[in-house]
C-alpha cells in the first residue's frame, strides 16, 4: 500500500466507525469526495483516504458529535460557507490575518485594493502562512499571489495543493489536486506544498 | 417576497415564455420557458421544458418534464415522466414513472417505476420498486428497494441496505418490465445488508444477509452471516470491526 493512506477497512477498524457513520458523512459534504481514492488491489476495488487528513478529520466530527453539535453545524465548520464575508485591509491587520510583508505582496499587485473578498482573504492568508516558514521570498511570494488568484477557482469545492518548486533559482509555482503525486527531476526542488483547504478552514476559524 | 412572488404565470395550450422570479408557474398544455426560473410552484399538466435552472418549493409534473439545466426544490412529484439533465436538489422526491437526472441529492426518494441518475445518487432514505440505473454511487442512510427489472450502480453505501425482488407489482406489465430482476453492482458497503437476486463482486457489512438468486464474489462481515440454500457466495471471512 502506498504510504500516507489507509484503506476504508483499516480506518473504520482504527476510528471505531461504521460504513453508515462514514457514507452520512460524505453524504453531509463532512469528508471530501477527494479523499475516496479508488485503487484496484488484489482483493479487488478497495478505498483509500490519505492517512493523516482522515483520522484528524474524523476526530474533530466526532468530538463535535460528543458536544452534541448536529452534523449540520460540523459540516458548517469544517467547510464553513464564507463566500459572503470580506474585510478592509484595516480589519485585516486588526484581526492579524497577515503580516505586514503579506500585505505589502498584496497590495503591490493591488493598489488600489482596500476591501477583500474571501477568495483574496484565502490567498492573502496563505501567502503570509509561506512567507512565515522562510521557504519563499517575497519575489516568489507575489507569484504564488498570482497563481492563486488565478488558478484557485479551477478547484472550486474540491481540495488542491499549492507547490513551489525552484530550479536554479527560478520558482515556478502550481496548484494539484490535494491526493496527486508529485516527481521532479532531481535538480529541482520542492519548496513548499501547502494544503488549501486547511488554509482556508484557518483562516474560517479566525473569521 | 417581492411583487414577482404574487406574479403567477400560466400557459395555456401552447406557447413559450422567458424565465425569471414568479409566484406559481402552471402549464397545462405544451409549454417552454427559456431561460432561470425561481416561483414557489412549477406544476406542468402535459408537456414542459425549461432549458435553464429552476429553484422551486414545489415542482409537481403530470406528463412530462424536462429541464435542461440543475432544479432545486423542497417537493418533487413526478407523475409520468421527467428528466433533469444536471444536478437535481429536492428535499421530498416521488416518482410513478420515471425519472432521469445528472445526479441527484435528496433528503427521501421513493420510486415507483424507473429511476436513471448519470453520476451519484445521495437520499437519507431511498424506497421504491422498479428499477434504479446509477452510473456512480448510491450513498444511502436507508435503501429499500424491490427489483422488477434490471438495476445496477457501481456502488451502494450506506447504513441499511434492503434488496428484494419484486413481488406482483401491477404496474409491471405497463412498464414493460418483463426482463429479469436483476440487481448488479460492485461493491455494496453497509451495516445492515439484506439482498435478494443481486450480483456483486464485493459486499462488506455489519450483518449480511444473502438471499435467494445472490451471486457474491466476496462476502466480508463483521457481525453475522445468513446465506439462502441457492446464493452462490464464492467466499465469506469475518472480519473484526467496530
Amino acid at each position: 500500500m502506498e504510504p500516507g493512506m489507509i484503506s476504508k477497512k483499516d480506518l473504520l477498524q482504527q476510528a471505531g466507525i461504521s460504513y453508515g457513520q462514514l457514507y452520512r458523512w460524505k453524504r453531509k459534504n463532512l469528508i471530501p469526495e477527494e479523499w475516496f481514492v479508488r485503487k484496484s488491489t488484489f482483493t479487488g476495488q478497495e478505498t483509500f483516504f490519505p492517512r493523516d487528513k482522515m483520522l484528524a478529520r474524523v476526530e474533530r466530527i466526532l468530538s463535535m458529535k460528543d458536544g452534541d453539535a448536529s452534523l449540520d453545524d460540523i459540516a458548517e465548520a469544517v467547510s464553513p460557507d464564507l463566500g459572503g464575508i470580506s474585510l478592509t485591509l484595516a480589519e485585516v491587520a486588526e484581526r492579524s490575518i497577515a503580516s505586514e510583508a503579506a500585505v505589502g505582496v498584496f497590495r503591490s499587485a493591488h493598489p488600489d485594493a482596500t476591501t477583500l473578498v474571501f477568495g483574496e482573504l484565502v490567498s492573502l492568508y496563505v501567502v503570509d502562512r509561506l512567507l512565515g516558514t522562510g521557504d519563499v521570498s517575497l519575489e516568489e511570494a507575489r507569484s504564488v499571489l498570482g497563481t492563486l488568484e488565478e488558478q484557485f477557482g479551477a478547484f472550486e469545492g474540491s481540495d488542491a495543493d499549492l507547490l513551489c518548486v525552484r530550479k536554479m533559482g527560478v520558482t515556478v509555482c502550481a496548484l494539484v489536486s490535494s491526493t496527486a503525486e508529485i516527481r521532479l527531476e532531481s535538480s529541482a526542488r520542492l519548496v513548499a506544498r501547502m494544503n488549501l483547504q486547511e488554509s482556508v478552514e484557518a483562516l474560517g476559524a479566525r473569521l | 417576497m417581492t411583487e414577482n412572488s404574487t406574479n403567477n404565470l400560466k400557459i395555456a395550450g401552447e406557447g413559450s415564455v422567458g424565465g425569471g422570479t414568479y409566484g406559481d408557474v402552471t402549464i397545462n398544455g405544451a409549454g417552454r420557458v427559456t431561460g432561470d426560473v425561481t416561483c414557489n410552484e412549477f406544476r406542468i399538466n402535459g408537456a414542459g421544458s425549461t432549458d435553464g435552472n429552476v429553484a422551486a418549493m414545489l415542482i409537481d409534473i403530470n406528463g412530462s418534464g424536462t429541464f435542461s439545466g440543475k432544479v432545486e426544490t423542497k417537493q418533487m412529484a413526478v407523475k409520468g415522466d421527467a428528466s433533469v439533465k444536471q444536478g437535481l436538489g429536492v428535499g421530498d422526491l416521488k416518482v410513478k414513472g420515471r425519472l432521469s437526472a445528472g445526479g441527484v441529492a435528496a433528503n427521501t426518494a421513493d420510486v415507483r417505476g424507473e429511476i436513471r441518475v448519470g453520476a451519484n445518487l445521495d437520499a437519507e432514505t431511498f424506497t421504491g420498486e422498479g428499477t434504479f440505473k446509477v452510473d456512480g454511487m448510491v450513498n444511502v442512510g436507508s435503501l429499500e428497494f424491490a427489483l422488477h427489472g434490471l438495476s445496477s450502480a457501481r456502488e451502494i453505501g450506506g447504513d441499511t441496505v434492503i434488496v428484494t425482488l419484486g413481488r406482483g407489482f401491477v404496474g409491471a406489465s405497463f412498464l414493460g418490465l418483463f426482463t429479469e430482476k436483476r440487481l448488479t453492482v460492485d461493491v455494496i458497503e453497509a451495516d445492515e445488508v439484506t439482498l435478494e437476486n443481486t450480483t456483486a463482486k464485493i459486499v462488506r457489512g455489519n450483518n449480511v444477509r444473502i438471499g435467494t438468486g445472490c451471486e457474491i464474489g466476496l462476502v466480508e462481515y463483521g457481525g453475522t452471516i445468513d446465506r439462502a440454500a441457492d446464493a452462490r457466495v464464492g467466499e465469506a471471512r469475518q472480519v473484526t470491526q467496530a
